[in-house]
């Protein structure tokens, strides 16, 4: 059973995801763990799952609108009837997404539903069998797994995606080196990316997508395999940039992304393979 | 005698009414609350009930909440009835005891008495 | 007035070009694979010793080695750019950029191998052509970064690609060089530039070996451009 520190955390974690502002957040877990201390109890006995809670609490805050999306800001990112198979099986079918600056598309779906693909088709990494893909703004793409050199530390990985955006060494190190502290990660002297567990490889490919500020971040299943606390303030994270006019599509199977979304797009499981 | 558990669905109706009859004899914290609660016999009630009720009424500003540091322990959330709460409390403490006549007229003639558990295993 | 403290000297550093950073990232990786780079040194010195006692065929041996090193670590390094360079694309460089940044850290330290085995040769052996070695080592530690480079940008998997190369590399230890169909093997050359700066012109062509240099780089090179714009497959 998780022990009370943990799922305290997790609740941390699960409460952001779901848009619950810092100080409702704070007050809700000093709260949690005073109810806990003095019942001496299991916080689990008592809360259930942590993200069961949160869905409660974020529900008697009113925190589960979904922001409305700013209709005038401008298209950074724009995919007509996607098509893509492979061999004969279809993933994608006439899948359409616009993406307006200041927004997060959250991109759920059942494993094997396509949004790795179609993630990969939007970063212009895959070509689809049919359909369009605009881009009009620079792109941060962060894969589910892969696209690190496991041989390089973070601080080369900072300076050689820096550079591919027109920053200067340091500038990037500085960069990269204040987005890792605000995912709660220590990136001095951690040694090679094939090194690092997989959650801290996860914040290393969130960082190197967003250094240089893109237009639009591509972000899939960023937050597996983080911490807890790494998961909420990557979310903090995430809010900030699309408040400061950024855009964000992150593909997740996480309802806890659906309330902070200003666009939802489902994609569906098994698409009928073209026999 | 030991209390039983309030079903879940029916303590999401009452829970709210009840505490703010609690809150009228004064501003207490949110354990001491559910330890009031079972004191009064609707049994224990999980955390996870009582705080989003708590929030939800706060969020209505029928209660106010106030920090003070624990005694050693994190510190703690005091509520307190606001005047809104204060008129509240006998609205829906009138239209609680009207519904529940209307639901004992109901259900009053096909009531039995639960038989006792006898606590035998069946493999 | 006073000087500002030096402290507070702000140096704004110029920002340096993509390829730049690529090529040294890539070399950085490169050297951060302790075992790679001890068998790299290691095999092509490893069968000049071997064959230490006969000028020609220890010079032989040791470009045969190199080679054959050489273009397995071009394979590794061509299939490691295949996680962090589709990023990079992404972020707006062209996939012939980082091409071209990668294959030259790659030559340039495929030519730093070659010249340091050449220094061995030069003081250890007496050799007919000293420049005809090093013309030799140079033109085999290039071919042999577009060979691995090529089947790098072909086959996806590790096992793979070393087995291609090792049948490469051991056909070229099978046949005999003066068989016509020795002249199809990707290191044909490196074995006839070997004979000509060791026996002379009458045993070993400096043209033909050219010649045939140049046209595997250039089938290598077509055939990575061609596999480049392949479309990608999960």
């Amino acid at each position: 059973m998780m022990t009370n520190t943990t799922w305290l955390a997790a609740l941390d974690a699960e409460l952001s995801a779901r848009g619950v502002a810092t100080g409702d957040r704070a007050a809700a877990i000093v709260e949690t763990e005073s109810f806990i201390t003095d019942t001496a109890e299991n916080a689990f006995e008592h809360f259930g799952t942590p993200a069961a809670y949160a869905t409660e609490l974020a529900a008697a805050l009113g925190c589960n609108q979904r922001p409305e999306v700013p209709l005038d800001a401008r298209v950074v990112l724009d995919a007509r009837q996607v098509d893509v198979a492979y061999r004969r099986n279809e993933v994608l079918r006439d899948v359409s997404v616009t993406v307006r600056a200041g927004t997060l598309t959250a991109l759920i779906g059942p494993n094997g539903a396509g949004k790795s693909t179609l993630l990969r088709v939007l970063a212009g990494v895959q070509r689809p069998d049919q359909g369009r893909v605009e881009r009009h703004g620079s792109v941060g793409y962060s894969p589910q797994s892969g696209g690190l050199d496991d041989h390089l530390e973070a601080e080369q990985h900072f300076r050689l995606f820096g550079a591919a955006r027109g920053l200067s060494g340091s500038q990037a190190e500085a960069d990269g080196r204040r987005l890792a502290e605000q995912l709660v990660w220590k990136c001095e002297g951690a040694g090679i990316a094939g090194d690092l567990s997989g959650g801290t490889q996860q914040k290393l490919r969130v960082v190197t997508a967003m250094i240089g500020e893109p237009d639009v971040l591509l972000l899939d299943e960023p937050y597996q395999g983080m911490d807890a606390s790494g998961a909420a303030r990557f979310w903090d994270l995430v809010s900030d940039w699309v408040e400061r006019g950024g855009a964000a599509v992150i593909s997740s199977h996480d309802p806890g992304v659906l309330s902070r979304a200003h666009e939802v797009l489902e994609l569906e499981a098994n698409l009928r393979s073209a026999a | 005698m030991k209390s039983v558990d309030t079903p879940k669905p029916w303590l999401r109706g009452v829970l709210e009414p009840c505490l703010l009859a609690l809150l009228v004899e004064g501003e207490t914290y949110g354990y001491e609350l559910g330890v009031r609660l079972e004191a009064a016999g609707l049994g224990k009630v999980p955390g996870g009930s009582l705080y989003p009720a708590l929030l939800r009424m706060e969020k209505q500003a029928l209660v106010r909440a106030d920090w003070r540091a624990g005694d050693g322990g994190p510190g703690r959330k005091y509520y307190a009835l606001t005047d809104a709460g204060r008129r509240v409390v006998g609205e829906q403490a009138h239209e609680w005891l009207v519904f529940a006549e209307t639901v004992g007229g109901v259900l009053r003639p096909h009531a039995t008495t639960p038989t006792a558990s006898t606590g035998g295993a069946s493999s | 007035m006073t000087a500002a403290p030096a402290s507070a000297t702000a140096v704004t550093e110029a920002p340096r070009s993509i390829a730049a950073v690529h090529a040294e990232m890539t070399l950085r990786s490169l050297v951060r694979r302790r075992l790679t780079v001890v068998i790299l040194v290691l095999l092509p010195l490893a069968f000049y010793l071997a064959t230490n006692d006969a000028v020609g065929r220890s010079v032989r041996s040791l470009v045969f080695g190199i080679t054959w090193a050489v273009s397995t670590v071009a394979f590794f390094v061509t299939s490691n750019a295949r996680d962090v360079e589709p990023r990079l694309q992404v972020a707006g460089v062209p996939a012939s950029t980082l091409t071209r940044a990668r294959v030259t850290a790659l030559a340039a330290a495929a030519l730093a191998l070659a010249l340091a085995f050449w220094l061995i040769v030069v003081f250890d052996q007496d050799v007919r052509s000293v420049g005809g070695v090093a013309l030799d080592f140079g033109v085999s530690a290039l071919v042999a970064v577009s060979l691995g480079t090529a089947v790098g940008s072909l086959l996806r998997k590790e096992l793979e690609g070393t087995l291609v190369l090792f049948l490469f590399a051991g056909l070229q230890a099978v046949v005999n060089p003066a068989d016509r169909i020795a002249t199809l093997l990707p290191f044909w050359s490196s074995r006839e530039l070997a004979t000509y700066a060791v026996d002379g012109p009458s045993q070993g062509s400096l043209s033909n070996g050219l010649i045939h240099a140049t046209v595997i780089i250039a089938v290598c090179a077509a055939i990575s451009w061609l596999a480049s714009r392949r479309p990608a497959t999960p």
